[in-house]
């Protein structure tokens, strides 16, 4: 098992520096980098005196080299927007972002798991109905035109929430039931799909042979099994999340790292972009190794894998 | 393949107790997009005390159905039990399985009947450890709780043969051999010392020599514990070293019953004959297997005549007329009582039966 998550680790380390050497290129694919950074109507000049500052005159390699140099110690260099150090300015706004996909996420494991079994383990029922209807209709939904929507009922008419910020509990409500509807949706198909499989396994007629009550067929046989399937598709979707949350968290001006990926596109802030890709990726890669730590927890016959 | 007829110490004439389950025209379909599948067709049968009921028939002839469907182990839908009663005995206590709510089947299953299945990799839960999976039947019926619940399951391991058993009740399935996982499921079925097990193949997935050891494991706690067994396989030579009574299966229904000595000797049912015949022989050098021509009958029809009659050398009118019911058998060589035929057609005095006997 330690060999099997060293060899992951290590994987993952490799991983983000790949990450690394994309960013760096990615700035440059696109020509000539001072000249994309700089409004439109800057003077030849001024283009001049930044492309020397930020050290586009330089031979490429020696260019990656000082960019990996400074990644390697957090260092991505300066945003230009905010006149501060880009990876700081990063980390600040990553709990208020984590804070969201979590809240969102809770939201949509909490609906869709009962939700799930309840129309697994009755197909054709009613409740089945509901089950498959939430399914589509969550993953069908736009979440922007839902945040909107969400906005104008309940925050402008009723005013039971504030229509933006951050600040208490009844702030999160509206932003992560529209980031969570998604994954909602996803995960009450999965669920019930996965229900459905599981409950025809020859070990569930074992476990009602042996004159297990239903509660105790479902919670400890059933479901058991079923969530090997819903940690990985969990794992993956709070990576969405992520890139759900550029328009969430811009609706609701949310003060997380979504909001800034698009502000920093905008404001054409590339040190800051930069520090952004970086940061998304190596939450995501670390996300995959828990999703890959949370396997061989529940399934013992990953453990020895080796 | 008729060959172990040894050391399993079966009594030729088994006491004729009053039987521990009485099986009354037991019908089972299956309700499907394709039709109603009609998998057993009335079926009645009795097993005694302690004896050892081995049900054959090919794939498809609702063995393990029919068997499944007493303890209510098929799913329902599309399963549906349609009639017939099952009267499980003990002492004075008489209960109908079939008539039994869930909750009152729920009591019945691992306490009073166990359960051995085919494969028992795909049988046990792949994600809890065996000794949890016997622990749980322990506890579930308040047998034991707590540490005892554990002694007594890390007890059951040993009595089923697996050594180190202290520290293979952590063990998970998958770190377990065939032979070992089904001596497992056998730890489980007899866990709360049952009065019946039902094995549906439980050698069928294993290699030959295992197949010996389980089989071999099956009796000798059978004979010490005094259950009985209904054992189902479609491998004759099996049923014939261990089973008291065979009752043979086909289109859904058993068509012939009788001590496994009466009917490998003497058959009555003319697919019984057929398919002793079909059984490749050793010391015979025949150049082609014999087999019975034609295909079982389609199960999406209701079951309106003899099953056999489209593939019978024997069949005649009434054949595909009127199914025919049970006729007891007994003036025979082997006088043993309970050898009964589903057939119109007399094979021991080589005549044709008429309606009027019924």
């Amino acid at each position: 098992m330690q060999r099997y998550l060293l060899s992951r680790v290590i994987q993952s380390i490799m991983l983000m520096f790949g990450v690394l050497i994309l960013v760096f290129f990615l700035v440059r694919l696109t020509g000539d980098p001072a000249r994309i950074m700089m409004p439109r109507d800057a003077s030849p000049a001024d283009i001049e005196a930044f492309r020397d500052a930020m050290g586009f005159n330089e031979p490429l390699p020696a260019q990656f080299f000082h960019f990996m140099t400074g990644a390697l110690q957090g260092d991505f260099g300066r945003s230009l927007h905010y006149r501060a150090p880009a990876m700081r300015i990063v980390l600040e706004r990553m709990p208020a972002t984590i804070e969201l996909s979590l809240a969102a996420l809770i939201f949509a494991l909490i609906v869709a798991i009962p939700l799930g079994v309840i129309g697994g383990s009755r197909p054709g029922t009613i409740w089945d109905t509901v089950c498959r209807a939430v399914g589509l209709v969550g993953q069908t939904i736009p979440n922007f035109w839902l945040a909107l929507m969400m906005i104008s009922l309940f925050s402008v008419t009723l005013g039971w929430f504030p229509t933006f910020g951050r600040g208490g509990f009844s702030s999160i409500v509206l932003p992560a039931v529209a980031l969570g509807l998604f994954p909602l949706g996803k995960f009450t198909r999965l669920v019930r799909s996965a229900v459905l499989e599981v409950r025809n396994e020859d070990y569930v007629r074992t476990a009602y042979s042996k004159g297990l009550l239903d509660h105790r067929v479902y919670t400890h046989h059933i479901f058991l099994n079923v969530s090997v399937t819903l940690v990985s598709i969990v794992g993956v979707q709070f990576g969405y999340l992520l890139g759900g949350s550029i328009y969430i968290e811009t609706i609701f001006a949310w003060p997380g790292v979504g909001r800034m990926i698009n502000e920093a596109v905008q404001a054409r802030d590339f040190p800051l972009v930069q520090a952004l890709a970086f940061v998304s990726a190596a939450f995501i890669v670390l996300l995959n190794l828990l999703t890959d730590l949370a396997y061989v927890l529940i399934d013992p016959r990953i453990r020895y894998e080796d | 393949m008729i060959r172990r007829k040894k050391t399993h110490g079966h009594t030729p004439h088994p006491p004729r107790s009053e039987p521990i389950l009485s099986v009354k025209d037991l019908s089972v379909r299956f309700n499907t997009v394709d039709g109603v599948v009609h998998a057993v067709n009335s079926i009645s049968f009795d097993l005694y005390r302690g004896e050892t009921l081995g049900v054959v028939g090919e794939s498809g002839s609702g063995k393990s159905v029919s068997m499944l469907s007493l303890l209510r182990l098929i799913p329902e839908p599309p399963g549906e039990i349609t009639s017939g009663s099952a009267i499980l005995r003990s002492g004075d206590e008489s209960v109908d399985l079939i008539s039994l709510s869930w909750k009152q089947m729920n009591r019945v299953r691992g306490r009073r009947v166990g359960f051995v299945f085919q494969d028992p990799l795909s049988s046990l839960n792949p994600l809890i450890s065996v000794g949890k999976q016997i622990r749980e039947i322990i506890e579930r019926h308040n047998i034991a709780r707590g540490p005892a619940a554990k002694h007594r399951s890390v007890d059951l391991l040993k009595q089923v043969g697996i050594s180190d058993a202290g520290n293979r009740y952590h063990s998970y399935p998958h770190e377990f051999s065939g032979g070992m996982r089904q001596r497992v499921m056998i730890a489980i079925a007899i866990a709360c010392n049952p009065e019946l097990v039902i094995a549906d193949e439980p050698t069928t997935a294993l290699d030959v020599t295992i197949q010996a050891q389980i089989i071999d494991l099956l009796m000798k706690l059978k004979r010490e514990m005094g259950i009985s067994v209904i054992w189902i396989s479609h491998d004759l030579g099996v049923v014939a070293g261990i089973a008291d009574r065979v009752m043979v299966m086909y289109g859904g229904t058993g068509v012939e019953t009788g001590t496994a000595e009466t009917v490998y000797r003497h058959p009555r049912h003319p697919y019984t004959v057929g398919l002793l015949g079909a059984i490749p022989k050793l010391h015979q050098d025949n150049k082609r297997l014999v087999n019975i021509k034609g295909n079982p009958p389609s199960v999406y029809s209701a079951l309106r005549q003899c099953p056999f009659a489209p593939r019978c050398p024997w069949s005649f009118e009434l054949c595909t007329q009127q199914r025919p019911p049970l006729f007891a058998l007994d003036g025979n060589e082997v006088s043993d009582s309970g050898h009964t035929s589903a057939c119109w057609y007399d094979l021991e005095h080589d005549t044709r039966r008429t309606e009027d006997v019924v």
